[in-house]
């Protein structure tokens, strides 16, 4: 039954997210043994274990640094899987994804106007703060592009999503460009662009985490509509989903995830585009079961590669974002080819 | 057969057109008014374009209308929310491409929506109007087969399967029995008869002119988005109507078994 298989592959891939953030906890160049662990946290919440000696500095490296970098990695991964896999049933598009519909790239152009004037470095939710104003306005634009008279053409969206993705996209490499005067800052911005997960700090758990558990919560209350919409606009109404105010809700859930994501670990892609795809081929496209899946799938996903990249490449700081593309831009072209997909709009 | 007088459709002085067609000076649907009871069965027949499948969206509230209002149970429409509608009209739109592997089951469950809660699961009882739904348009034996591996014509029957679950006093049919195969035509249209016998109301669009008189009680023309005619079949059917409005010149008679014949003989020329 396939109900039975779903439920198992959700259980599966959490149990497989616990594993991997457990693993990094014990991950990093300061090796940290399992009692000295146990006894920092039990100090931590307030009791005393005294497995064994603890120090100062693991109680830092473990509680300020390690487990913010693998919550926000967690969250991280999977705000981006869900929304692409709630963008592709909106959408009836096998390609829809935050960075086609240009959602991240408005994100990063209000984090790098945060860098470039400075503002950033005024409070450490200023950053946050402009890449959601980024990917809001983003938004607000695309899909005044796209409706007219109440009725949404998907093709004209998606198109519209590239174009200002475009625009975006070039509006900072011009900021970049000017901010090269200034090595530093322009570093800054190269850095944060690629994306990465290096110092996040509880200000950042905080941020994320809430927006997280929230507009995560408020996709799922959407799997049923999202179904409905997947055969088609006409028959969605006729079944009793306003079409109209379940895409406006559900843009609206999406690209403040994403703006969100994206402000508090950069521009990391294709997330969104292979998460949901490889769920699909093995839950189908039920949205009970690819909703939840696909967030924890996407949580696996950026938990490992971090994972990967400490273990395997300790000493250079490489960006998430380029190792998500090393794998992520392969494997599209993979899908490709593999399926010859033609577009429904 | 069961007749209820009390009006549960009805439109008045509806017009629409789309925005292209504004540009030409064409409207798509321009002053209709009809009144539809419960226990009917209506056809509406009319040439390409004649706004057919707008006047059925117009029905069911996916487009609102430029002039004019529909009327649900005597309230307007648009004061209805669309979960509302779905529990009281179910469409069975043209288009059947569906290229998502959802089994036919699960598709046909979907019809129950209107009735579920964010997170409520199917209950005992929905799931019997799924299996009796599933049964009447024959699907039983492909239940667990993926609709996007099915014919046109299967598929079609799927979305038919939908809307019988949806367990709706009104139900609106676009070409139901376009790719469907004789036998399944003539089936379809048999259920689609006894539930207006059992009080439903039926308005299907339909090419099969024949078909139409044959089954339905009630026929609407349309032409170029107007009303021309509306009443019995024998009424509306007739060698001058058909030369006006379809262009055809066409005989009208009774096959052997008493039934209205229509026999078209050539296209005209005007």
């Amino acid at each position: 039954m396939v109900h039975k298989k779903s439920s198992s592959i959700v259980v599966f891939l959490l149990l497989l997210l616990l594993v991997l953030m457990i693993t990094g906890l014990f991950q990093g160049p300061a090796h940290i043994s399992v009692q000295a662990a146990l006894s920092v946290f039990a100090e931590q919440l307030g009791w005393s274990l005294a497995l064994t000696e603890t120090r100062p500095w693991m109680h830092t490296v473990l509680i300020d640094v390690r487990v913010p970098r693998i919550l926000v990695a967690a969250c991280a991964g999977a705000c981006l899987a869900i929304c692409g896999a709630v963008m592709q049933g909106m959408f009836r598009n096998p390609l829809a994804s935050p960075s086609i519909l240009g959602v991240s790239s408005g994100a990063s152009l209000g984090a790098v106007c945060a860098l470039y004037s400075g503002l950033a470095a005024v409070s450490v939710w200023t950053l946050p703060l402009f890449a959601s104003v980024g990917a809001c306005l983003t938004l607000l634009l695309i899909y005044r592009i796209a409706s007219q008279r109440g009725q949404m053409a998907i093709g004209t969206l998606l198109l519209a999503g590239v174009a200002i993705g475009a625009l975006n996209t070039s509006a900072s490499s011009f900021i970049l460009s000017l901010s090269l005067n200034s090595w530093e800052v322009g570093r800054t911005i190269i850095y944060w662009t690629m994306g990465g997960l290096e110092g996040r700090t509880w200000d950042h758990v905080l941020l994320i985490v809430p927006v997280a558990v929230l507009g995560i919560g408020g996709l799922l209350l959407f799997a049923r509509n999202l179904d409905a919409l997947l055969l088609g606009e006409v028959h969605a109404a006729s079944i009793g989903v306003d079409v109209m105010r379940t895409r406006i809700r559900l843009l609206l859930i999406t690209s403040l995830l994403v703006g969100g994501t994206i402000s508090v670990c950069g521009g990391i892609g294709f997330i969104g585009l292979v998460v949901p795809h490889i769920i699909r081929l093995l839950l189908g496209p039920h949205h009970r079961y690819l909703l939840p899946a696909s967030a924890l799938g996407g949580a696996v996903f950026l938990v490992a590669a971090d994972l990967a990249l400490r273990v395997f490449v300790p000493e250079k700081s490489i960006p998430l974002g380029v190792i998500t593309a090393m794998f992520g831009a392969p494997f599209f072209v993979f899908l490709l080819i593999k399926k010859r997909w033609s577009v429904q709009v | 057969m069961t007749q209820s007088m009390e009006i549960e459709l009805a439109c008045s002085k509806l017009g629409f057109s789309y925005q292209n067609a504004e540009r030409c000076g064409d409207k798509t649907i321009a002053e209709v008014s009809l009144d539809f009871a419960a226990g009917q069965f209506v056809a509406l027949i009319g040439p390409n374009g004649a706004g057919k499948s707008t006047l059925l969206k117009l029905l069911m509230g996916l487009i609102e209308p430029n002039d004019g209002e529909v009327l649900l149970e005597q309230q307007t429409l648009s004061r209805f929310k669309r979960r509302a509608i779905a529990q009281r009209v179910a469409l069975v739109p043209q288009d059947v491409s569906l290229g998502y592997a959802f089994s036919v089951r699960e598709v046909v469950a979907m019809g129950r929506n209107p009735h579920l809660g964010y997170f409520q699961a199917e209950s005992e009882q929905d799931r019997k109007l799924i299996q009796q739904a599933l049964q009447k348009t024959d699907l039983l034996a492909m239940a667990d087969r993926r609709v996007d591996q099915l014919s046109g014509g299967e598929r079609q029957r799927v979305f038919i399967a939908r809307a019988l679950a949806q367990q709706t006093p009104i139900l609106l049919m676009d070409e139901p029995t376009a790719n469907l195969d004789l036998c399944h035509q003539l089936e379809l249209l048999t259920l689609l008869r006894t539930l207006a016998q059992e009080g439903h109301l039926v308005i299907t669009a339909i090419h099969d002119l024949a078909l139409a008189a044959r089954f339905c009680d009630r026929l609407v023309m349309l032409s170029q988005g107007k009303v021309v005619a509306d009443g019995l079949p024998d009424e509306v059917l007739t060698e001058d109507s058909l030369r006006r409005y379809f262009s055809i010149d066409a005989r009208v008679d009774k096959n052997i078994a008493g039934e209205l014949r229509v026999t078209a003989l050539k296209p005209c020329s005007s």
